[in-house]
C-alpha cells in the first residue's frame, strides 16, 4: 500500500470507526433485524472509505456518516421492502394524526396532571418501546433516533435526511406522537394505566384557547 | 406567548433548541400557567425515558471485524478513498508520468479541427449503436467493414455500450459508445452516469504524430483527439477536459 494510502486508511479508522456502535443502533431500528443492519453497516462504512477523501476535514464526521447511512438505506432496503412491509396501520394512523393530535394533547395533560412521574415510556420496557418505535413511518423513526438518542440538533438532522429543519420538526412531532399513543395502548393493555375513556376529551379541548391556524 | 405558542414550541425547548431570549419568553410563560408547566414536564421526561429505554446495542464483534475486512478488500482492489477520475483509470501510474504524457502532448487543434467537429457531432446526435455486447463482439462485427482494426479500448468504471459505423470526412470509422461512471455528482453518495463517444479513425493524413493529443470544445463538449499507432482515437463527453484526457492516457495499455 502507497504511503498515502495508508494514511487515509488510519485516518478513517480513527475518525470513522468509533461511530460503529452508533451505527449499528440506528441501522438495527431501522431495519428491524440484525442482519438487516450489519448489512447496512458494512456499506455506510464502505461507501463512506470510498469517498472519505471528499469528507471535509473538521467538520462532523459522525452527521457526515449518518448521512450516507440514511441514504444508503432508502436507496437499497426501504425502498425493495416498501411493497412488502405492511404499512397500512401505520399509514391509517398517519393519516388521521392531524386530527388526532388534539385529542391525543389533551389526552396528555390530563395524563400528565394525573400521573405526575408522567412518562408513559418509564412504566414500560425497553421491549415496549423499542415495538412501539418500530411501527413508525421509517421517516419518523430516523427523526426520533437522531433526536432523543443520538442528540444531533436539527440542524445536523435537516442535512442528514436530507430536507428543510422544518420538516425534521414536523416529523418528530408526529413521530413522537405516535410513540406516546402507541406506548399508551400498550400501557393500558397491560393495565398500568386506566383506559383513556376516563378522560372527557370534549371537555378538555374546550378548556383549551382556540388555535388560529386551525 | 399564549398557550397555543408554547405548544407549537414545546419540542424545540425541551430538544434544547431554543435561545437564551426565547428561553426566558418561555419559562415566563410556564412559571405562571400549571397547564404548560405539565406539558413541558411531560415531554421532557418522555424524552429522557425514551433515551434510556433505547440505549443503543453495541455492535456485533462480527461487524467489526467484517467492517475491517471490507476496508482491506478495497485497498486491495484499489477501491479505498481516493482523488481524480487518472487514479481510477491509471492504476499504478505515477502522477508525474501520467502528467507528462499529456503535457508533452497537448497542441492547438490546428488541421485536426474537421476531426474534433465530426466527433462532437457524432456524440450530440447519439444516434443508437448497431452492435452491443462486449469488446470481442465488437470487434467481430467491425472486421472487414473498416479499414483499421478495431478492438475497443477498455477503461475501469467506464462501461462499453456499443458501436457503429461513422464516417469522418466521407471516409468509414468506428463510433463507440460508453458509460461513465461520473463520482463529481452534485449530492454526496449519489453517481451519475454520462455518455463518451469514441471514434477510431485511420489517422492517415490527419497530421497528428503518434503519441500527440489535440484537445478542443464544440457547443459544450470536449474533444480530444489522439494517434497510437494505426489508430486514430478521438474522444467526446460532456466531461471536464481533465477527465477526457486522463482518459487517453490510460489509452492502449
Amino acid at each position: 500500500m502507497l504511503g498515502q494510502a495508508r494514511k487515509l486508511r488510519r485516518e478513517f479508522e480513527d475518525e470513522a470507526l468509533p461511530h460503529l456502535d452508533a451505527l449499528y443502533g440506528v441501522a438495527l431500528r431501522l431495519t428491524r433485524n440484525p442482519r438487516d443492519a450489519e448489512d447496512l453497516v458494512q456499506d455506510t462504512v464502505l461507501r463512506a472509505y470510498r469517498y472519505w477523501h471528499r469528507f471535509e476535514r473538521g467538520t462532523n464526521c459522525k452527521a457526515w456518516l449518518f448521512k450516507i447511512l440514511t441514504n444508503t438505506f432508502i436507496n437499497r432496503y426501504h425502498r425493495a421492502r416498501r411493497d412488502r412491509e405492511h404499512l397500512a396501520s401505520v399509514a391509517a394512523r398517519v393519516e388521521d394524526d392531524e386530527a388526532a393530535t388534539q385529542d391525543i394533547l389533551s389526552h396528555e395533560v390530563a395524563e400528565a396532571s394525573r400521573d405526575p412521574e408522567g412518562a408513559l415510556a418509564s412504566r414500560l420496557l425497553s421491549d415496549d418501546v423499542v415495538r412501539a418505535l418500530e411501527t413508525l413511518p421509517a421517516e419518523f423513526r430516523l427523526a426520533v433516533l437522531l433526536c432523543d438518542v443520538e442528540e444531533f440538533s436539527y440542524k445536523e438532522i435537516a442535512e442528514i435526511m436530507e430536507c428543510p429543519v422544518g420538516t425534521v420538526m414536523s416529523r418528530l412531532f408526529r413521530g413522537r406522537r405516535l410513540l406516546q399513543r402507541c406506548l399508551h395502548d400498550y400501557a393500558v393493555e397491560q393495565g398500568i394505566i386506566k383506559p383513556v375513556d376516563v378522560i372527557d376529551l370534549a371537555a378538555e379541548r374546550a378548556k383549551r384557547p382556540k388555535t388560529e391556524d386551525t | 406567548m399564549r398557550c397555543e405558542d408554547i405548544d407549537r414550541f414545546v419540542p424545540a425547548y425541551v430538544d434544547g433548541e431554543f435561545e437564551a431570549e426565547e428561553r426566558v419568553h418561555l419559562e415566563r410563560h410556564i412559571a405562571g400557567c400549571p397547564r404548560c408547566r405539565e406539558v413541558v414536564s411531560f415531554q421532557r421526561l418522555f424524552k429522557t425515558h425514551l433515551r434510556a429505554r433505547l440505549r443503543r446495542p453495541e455492535a456485533p464483534a462480527t461487524l467489526r471485524a467484517g467492517v475491517l475486512a471490507s476496508l482491506d478488500r478495497a485497498d486491495a482492489a484499489g477501491e479505498g478513498p481516493r482523488g481524480k477520475l487518472w487514479r481510477r483509470l491509471v492504476p499504478g501510474a505515477t502522477m508525474a508520468a501520467a502528467a507528462a504524457i499529456v503535457v508533452i502532448g497537448i497542441a492547438t487543434p490546428g488541421k485536426a479541427v474537421p476531426l474534433l467537429e465530426e466527433c462532437a457531432r457524432a456524440h450530440q446526435r447519439n444516434l443508437p449503436v448497431e452492435v452491443g455486447g462486449n469488446e470481442e463482439n465488437i470487434r467481430d462485427w467491425m472486421e472487414g467493414k473498416l479499414s483499421v482494426p478495431v478492438l475497443p479500448p477498455r477503461f475501469q468504471d467506464v462501461a462499453l455500450v456499443g458501436g457503429r459505423l461513422w464516417h469522418v470526412q466521407s471516409r468509414d470509422a468506428a463510433q463507440l459508445t460508453y458509460r461513465v461512471v461520473s463520482r463529481r455528482a452534485s449530492s454526496l453518495t449519489a453517481t451519475s452516469t454520462t455518455t463518451l463517444t469514441m471514434i477510431l479513425f485511420d489517422p492517415q493524413g490527419w497530421d497528428i504524430d503518434d503519441g500527440a493529443v489535440r484537445t478542443g470544445e464544440v457547443g459544450g463538449t470536449n474533444v480530444v483527439v489522439t494517434r497510437r499507432g494505426a489508430v486514430g482515437y478521438a474522444l467526446a463527453a460532456d466531461l471536464p477536459r481533465d477527465e477526457l484526457l486522463h482518459l487517453v492516457v490510460s489509452l492502449g495499455r
